[in-house]
């Protein structure tokens, strides 16, 4: 009897607390002395022992997804480098999911990362070093790091208006065009994010 | 009337007028006369689901600023309930033009739906008690409670880029999809 009236006060507390992942661990505390309660009885009940089973499991799942999603996650230079300069908005979490919907890629100096007239299938930000951005019957401009490379085509699909080459040794974050709006459609916070900072990117373009 | 993406407005919603705040008629097409255009088109003043969209859209108004939209509201109630839902949706420091069209010219124009289904029918009954619960609350029928809203995007080359005919309460576009729009329309410029 003890045990039955500790695991309802065990409930009590749970509806009391505001934390999610706090109110799982006190409804599996209750959940288990519940059971215990349940043993110690002459007949121990199958069926309601059964639906307590049930409920402590999931709370278990949901307890271990909370931790891991609460996990403080190291970055890496490069990932503090965009955190600081282009996404600071961004949890370190969302940044890394973000990021891994891409992969890094390094270039030589000289190397072209976007041919005028070609149809983009990526969309290019620079981590570190400069490229030039060389527009028909316009003067180049210079670009470095946490610029964005390719994100008119982007946003427009249409093909580039300018050669983009790398002035220096350069590194990038590519983002296949398809998997990264594939992953956005299904963020849709994140989504506004990118919208933000591509948009923010844009209208300095368009004041120049 | 055919609107169609991608097609110039037609010339009756280009040439439709509204009332601005001191009830002076403004036409419609000098919304997007020097630049792009946003229009939302809330029901009447007092509606919740309008009260959840200007909330979604809030937070987005600096961006389409800076990419040099204007975003113009329409409502239909009298002026007085123009000002009350300016400052109700804390939208006075924002930039932003609050318009309203009590004629329903616009709407007709701009081919909206005007349902009673849309107000009180069992999707829009259950769209109401989902808003009262997530905390919209309505401080009455501010403006004709049939007519519903909807959602333009216009070039200023007078081309519309988005079209969003709500078909009941609840039933807004959704502002991501409008920035991207509008993100799509100013780098499409860019380009040329």
């Amino acid at each position: 009897m003890i045990l039955y009236h500790l695991s309802n006060g065990l409930y009590l507390l749970s509806y009391a607390v505001r934390d999610i992942l706090w109110l799982r661990l006190i409804t599996v505390i209750a959940g288990a002395t519940a059971l215990a309660s349940m043993f110690v009885k002459p007949e121990p009940p199958p069926v309601a022992i059964a639906w307590n089973l049930v409920f402590l499991c999931i709370n278990l799942v949901r307890i271990h997804i909370l931790i891991r999603e609460r996990r403080p996650i190291p970055l890496s230079a490069d990932e503090q480098h965009l955190a600081k300069l282009v996404f600071p908005m961004l949890r370190p979490r969302e940044l890394v999911r973000l990021l891994r919907v891409g992969a890094i890629a390094d270039h030589t100096a000289e190397a072209a990362l976007v041919r005028r007239g070609t149809t983009l299938d990526r969309l290019l930000l620079v981590v570190r070093g400069t490229a030039r951005v060389e527009l028909a019957n316009k003067p180049g401009v210079e670009i470095g790091d946490g610029a964005f490379v390719g994100e008119l085509c982007f946003l427009t699909g249409k093909p580039a208006a300018a050669d983009v080459i790398a002035a220096t040794t350069m590194r990038v974050v590519e983002w296949p065009t398809a998997a990264l709006r594939k992953f956005l459609d299904d963020e849709p916070d994140l989504r506004a994010t990118m919208q933000q900072v591509l948009g923010r990117d844009l209208a300095a373009k368009l004041r120049r | 009337m055919i609107l169609a993406v991608d097609q110039p407005v037609p010339s009756a919603l280009a040439h439709a007028t509204v009332l601005d705040a001191t009830g002076a008629e403004v036409p419609l097409a000098r919304c997007w006369a020097d630049r792009d255009a946003l229009l939302v088109f809330v029901r009447h003043f007092g509606c919740r689901g309008c009260s959840e969209h200007v909330a979604a859209l809030r937070p987005r108004l600096d961006e389409l600023a800076a990419l040099d939209v204007r975003v113009a509201l329409i409502g239909n109630g009298n002026a007085q309930y123009l000002a009350a839902f300016v400052e109700r949706e804390q939208l006075a420091d924002y930039a932003i033009d609050v318009f309203t069209d009590p004629t329903l010219a616009a709407y007709r124009a701009a081919d909206f739906e005007r349902t009673w289904l849309g107000t009180i029918g069992p999707r829009a009954l259950a769209g109401v008690a989902g808003l009262a619960l997530r905390g919209f609350a309505s401080p009455g029928i501010h403006g004709d409670l049939t007519q519903q809203g909807g959602t333009l995007y216009i070039t200023r080359a007078g081309v519309l880029a988005f079209y969003h005919r709500s078909a009941r309460v609840g039933d807004n576009a959704h502002v991501v999809d409008v920035v991207d729009v509008a993100l799509a329309a100013r780098a499409t410029e860019q380009l040329a």
